[in-house]
């Protein structure tokens, strides 16, 4: 059921068994989880059905460091949250990147991919994607034409499987089963701006909500799942809880740190000496599920080289030339503009892709970025019109990412020099091992990562392998914000596995609970 | 943009010639590849250094482009490669470009 909260009598206070914050992939997939369950389940989204600008103010705020997207435009907050606007790229993350690794200061899970793998399953349905499979040879059996530009086997480098979801709009998708369903209880314009802990904070009572409708109400649950985005979800634990003047569950001073996003960047070319389609690497249907692969290296070879995990894609450059970077392109503070600037520019260099191929490839990187404290989310002294301070970015980079992103590119280089298949050719900016700096093409993939990282141990991470916040009994976290590391792949599908898992456990708890 | 094959002043030869870089880029190309290979490698600035590089280990009775391409593929291997104006490469075709452009400057 649904309910407006700006037309609710002021101060209205409202209960429930488990109350989600956020209607985006997390907290939708989480809350569809507990449709027709004896639970009643309170969801809540700050905005309403449809964008609206006044709400989405709430997501502004200044940016410090690496150049970046303006922060009002790249989050939604509206039902459905950022998937309104995701482009639906989605490929699970490799074994290594939940290992700790030696080279990558930060890195390591507390859960396997195994842990994730049938939840992983699950979330192919809830984004509309294919088979779970990864695996680029079950591709190539259904289409023998998907040839791999390596060999399969090649020692060095891997043909890394996506799926595209059409994409998925999930306010839209679960819009009506949530309207109607009986213990699912949908409260528009409910923007929390409180959270009110125990003291000595080592539980939630309960959540103020506002609107500006100038209401203000309580919720009361017990269980609270945090679903926002990731900038968000850390503003909150800093901003929202009277009892930590600190911020909630930052004992450790590890709440809004470790901020990450994905590297895409165009980095290099690849020269063939006679024009081939490479349909593996560009959108392919099959048996209805939209797909491709890029090139991703080996983990034993990514120890040896000590470098980050990264892919690349190819786009025919005959196509792709001319194209504005979005870092240039998504500049407007209004997420509506951007998109249609976006949807203009790939619609003026679409063409059809000849049959035979092409000579020259562009080759667009998208690779982790290496979790640092210093990238972070903090709290300024400027607040929205809720009263709730605003996020800043400060987003950092490091010479890190750039030595792995010419690494791949030497190691790919390598491999399809060995094959006779051409030569690989990287960018200017690429070029000169000891220059550190960015090119002004330089962007993200608006995937926002860590800040409330997950860890066993509270020295070292927000919340458990399980999603709770450490240190208090009944508030969990979902979303990208657990994210430790950032792998390749876009978030959206791990972050809805890692949803299903969470939801699944809190069904034990709360059995037990009785 | 002047095709590779058709652009050499000098007698085309196995050693000036890296043929599966020239079907994917122009005379200009190779040559500013060779001079920025020379530029970093002065020990191998001469054309004399040069043909002696490569003609190392080379049976003079075998076909000596077939001997040089797969001393290519064994520099791609071993990762004997350079990066020239962009351009990952095997050790020995750098140096077929260094002395493609001394000899077709």
């Amino acid at each position: 059921m649904h309910t407006d909260a700006r037309l609710l009598p002021d101060h209205t206070h409202i209960e429930g068994d488990i109350c989600i914050v956020g209607t985006g992939p997390a907290g939708l997939s989480i809350a569809m989880e507990w449709d027709h369950t004896p639970y009643k389940v309170i969801l809540l989204e700050g905005g309403g059905f449809e964008y609206d600008d006044q709400m989405q103010d709430t997501y502004a705020g200044p940016l410090t460091g690496q150049r970046y997207y303006p922060l009002k435009s790249t989050r939604l907050h509206y039902f459905g949250g950022t998937s309104n606007h995701w482009a639906g790229f989605c490929s699970t993350f490799d074994p290594m990147d939940f290992e700790k690794r030696d080279w990558v200061p930060h890195s390591g899970w507390p859960i396997k991919k195994t842990d994730l793998d049938p939840y992983y399953a699950k979330a192919q349905n809830v984004l509309d994607l294919g088979p779970y499979e990864y695996d680029v040879q079950y591709w190539q059996r259904k289409d023998p034409t998907l040839t791999s530009l390596l060999e399969t086997d090649n020692p060095v480098a891997w043909n890394k499987v996506w799926q595209f979801s059409p994409p998925t709009r999930l306010g839209k998708k679960y819009g009506d089963a949530v309207k109607k369903s009986k213990n699912i209880h949908l409260y528009t314009y409910a923007h929390v701006t409180e959270i009110n802990a125990n003291e000595p904070v080592k539980s939630i009572e309960k959540l103020t909500v506002k609107n500006f409708a100038g209401k203000t109400h309580t919720v009361k649950a017990k269980y609270y799942i945090l679903a926002c985005n990731t900038i968000q979800n850390a503003r909150l634990l800093l901003a929202a809880c009277p009892q930590a003047p600190k911020g909630l569950g930052n004992d450790n001073d590890l709440v809004g740190r470790f901020f990450m996003e994905h590297l895409e960047v165009q980095s290099a070319w690849l020269h063939l000496p006679t024009p081939k389609p490479l349909k593996l690497y560009l959108f392919q249907g099959i048996g209805g599920t939209r797909m491709r692969c890029e090139l991703a290296i080996h983990s034993d070879i990514q120890a040896k080289y000590r470098m980050l995990n990264g892919t690349c894609s190819f786009a025919p450059w005959e196509l792709a030339k001319g194209m504005t970077p979005p870092i240039k392109m998504w500049s407007s503070d209004d997420p509506r503009k951007n998109e249609d600037s976006m949807k203009r520019m790939w619609h003026s260099h679409e063409g059809v892709t000849k049959a035979e191929g092409y000579n020259v490839y562009e080759l667009k990187t998208r690779i982790e970025q290496a979790p640092n404290p210093d990238s972070r989310i903090t709290l300024t002294t400027d607040h929205d019109g809720l009263g709730m301070p605003r996020a800043q970015l400060n987003w950092v980079l490091t010479p890190f990412e750039k030595y792995s992103m010419r690494t791949l590119y030497e190691l790919i280089g390598q491999q399809v020099g060995l094959a006779a298949v051409g030569r690989i050719q990287l960018m200017d900016y690429l070029r000169d091992p000891n220059d550190h700096s960015w090119p002004s093409t330089t962007g993200g993939g608006w995937h926002h990562m860590g800040t409330t990282r997950m860890s066993n141990d509270p020295q070292t991470g927000v919340v458990d392998s399980y999603n709770k916040l450490h240190g208090v009994s009944n508030l969990y976290i979902a979303g990208a914000s657990v994210f430790v590391t950032a792998a390749a792949p876009n978030p959206t599908l791990t972050i809805t596995a890692l949803s299903l898992r969470l939801s699944a456990h809190l069904k034990q708890v709360i059995q037990r609970a009785g | 943009m002047t095709p590779f094959c058709k652009s050499a002043r000098a007698e085309p030869n196995a050693f000036n010639t890296p043929d599966f870089l020239g079907a994917i880029c122009d005379s200009q190309t190779i040559r500013r590849i060779g001079t920025d290979y020379r530029a970093s490698t002065p020990a191998e600035a001469k054309a004399s250094q040069l043909t002696e590089q490569l003609e190392a280990n080379l049976d003079q009775n075998k076909d000596q482009t077939e001997q040089l391409e797969a001393k290519i593929k064994a520099d791609f291997a071993a990762g004997r490669t350079i990066t020239l104006e962009g351009w990952v490469l095997s050790l020995t075709e750098a140096r077929q470009c260094a002395l493609y452009s001394i000899q077709n400057p």
